[in-house]
């Protein structure tokens, strides 16, 4: 089975969700027209990702209105969308994805792995997520918790599908693209991981990363790096194909992927189909 | 916990700071979680967000 996919990459306003929705409203609308059947929006697209002094204004019950648009959108244009926001628990803020489906269903994975600042922020969460759909079932996953063996342990053979919701820094400076000494290997991670993920787990992998400009602050090393989202968003079809990836400016990423729902591994390895992969806006194959 | 990728000697920085900060980070948290209402209040967008859902 063959679906059309979409990562979206944007810039977010810090703390401005109007901007932010109306801007991925038509962003997905754009992937619609494309024949979209699976969007991914970036982490905490509606607020932005910053070291904000207090997320907790725009944070969000199941009822807030991001989530209620992301429902009703998916439920209106009969497409699966895939998108982080703040989620707000009594007195915890999560960095969450809402996971909608056309049936009117969502379901929301707390990020696990807080790094740098976010754990001044943020609750962790405490499980995968696996969300059953009528094209598969569907591992999330946010950001930094790629870079946990753990996380894709815990999917791996119990899911046909990934989906990494990300706002992934370059951790270079945006002026020079020097590298920070410490955390400058990180920054190319974020197209490695999702590649390495598809041919692992032999499942298509669909990262949506923030583009724009940033600002990196490492705690303890009281050092403030002048960076921006590394983008290069990607659609990776399992082990078919070659993956598609977005440069670093805003862009509209659509490719089909290959779906194998509850047949295992073994499938995977005797089919040899050729991705053909296309996007709307600013990207570029690997 | 173990990287998915091999990061080397700056594999074991990142986690070595992701645990002290995580600790400082922890307190900062919980004091400021400590400050808001039990009940919260989701953000109003009425206006712009019927405008958006309105336009198809």
């Amino acid at each position: 089975m063959k679906i059309q996919a979409a990562a979206i990459q944007m810039p977010c306003a810090i703390l401005d969700l109007p901007t932010n929705l109306q801007r991925a409203d038509e962003l997905i609308r754009t992937a619609r027209d494309a024949g979209s059947e699976l969007v991914v929006l970036p982490e905490l697209f509606n607020t932005g990702y910053s070291l904000c002094p207090d997320f907790g204004p725009c944070s969000e019950t199941a009822e807030g209105p991001t989530l209620s648009y992301l429902r009703q959108r998916s439920r209106r244009w009969k497409m699966a969308i895939a998108a982080g926001f703040v989620e707000r628990a009594g007195r915890h803020l999560f960095d969450s994805l809402a996971f909608c489906t056309p049936d009117g269903e969502m379901q929301i994975y707390r990020k696990r792995n807080l790094v740098f600042w976010e754990r001044s922020r943020f609750h962790p969460g405490r499980a995968p997520l696996v969300v059953p759909t009528p094209f598969g079932r569907v591992g999330c996953g946010i950001c930094a918790d790629m870079i946990y063996r753990r996380v894709w342990d815990d999917y791996r053979g119990r899911i046909d599908l990934a989906v990494v919701a990300a706002a992934w820094p370059d951790f270079a400076s945006r002026d020079t693209g020097r590298r920070h000494w410490l955390l400058g290997h990180i920054g190319p991670l974020s197209t490695a991981i999702p590649e390495k993920v598809a041919l692992d787990l032999g499942i298509p992998v669909i990262f949506a990363n923030q583009c724009g400009e940033t600002q990196t602050t490492i705690p303890v090393l009281r050092t403030t790096i002048s960076d921006r989202f590394a983008g290069q968003s990607s659609i990776c079809d399992g082990r078919h194909g070659t993956p598609v990836r977005a440069d670093r400016e805003l862009s509209v990423l659509v490719a089909p992927i290959t779906l194998h729902s509850k047949r295992g591994l073994k499938s995977w390895s005797s089919m040899s189909h050729s991705a053909s992969a296309g996007s709307c806006c600013g990207s570029e194959r690997s | 916990m173990e990287f998915y990728v091999p990061l080397g000697v700056r594999g074991f920085l990142l986690r070595l700071g992701t645990f002290v900060i995580g600790i400082f980070g922890g307190v900062v948290y919980r004091q400021a979680a400590r400050r808001r209402e039990l009940i919260p209040s989701n953000p109003s967008l009425s206006v712009t967000l019927t405008e958006i859902l309105a336009t198809e």
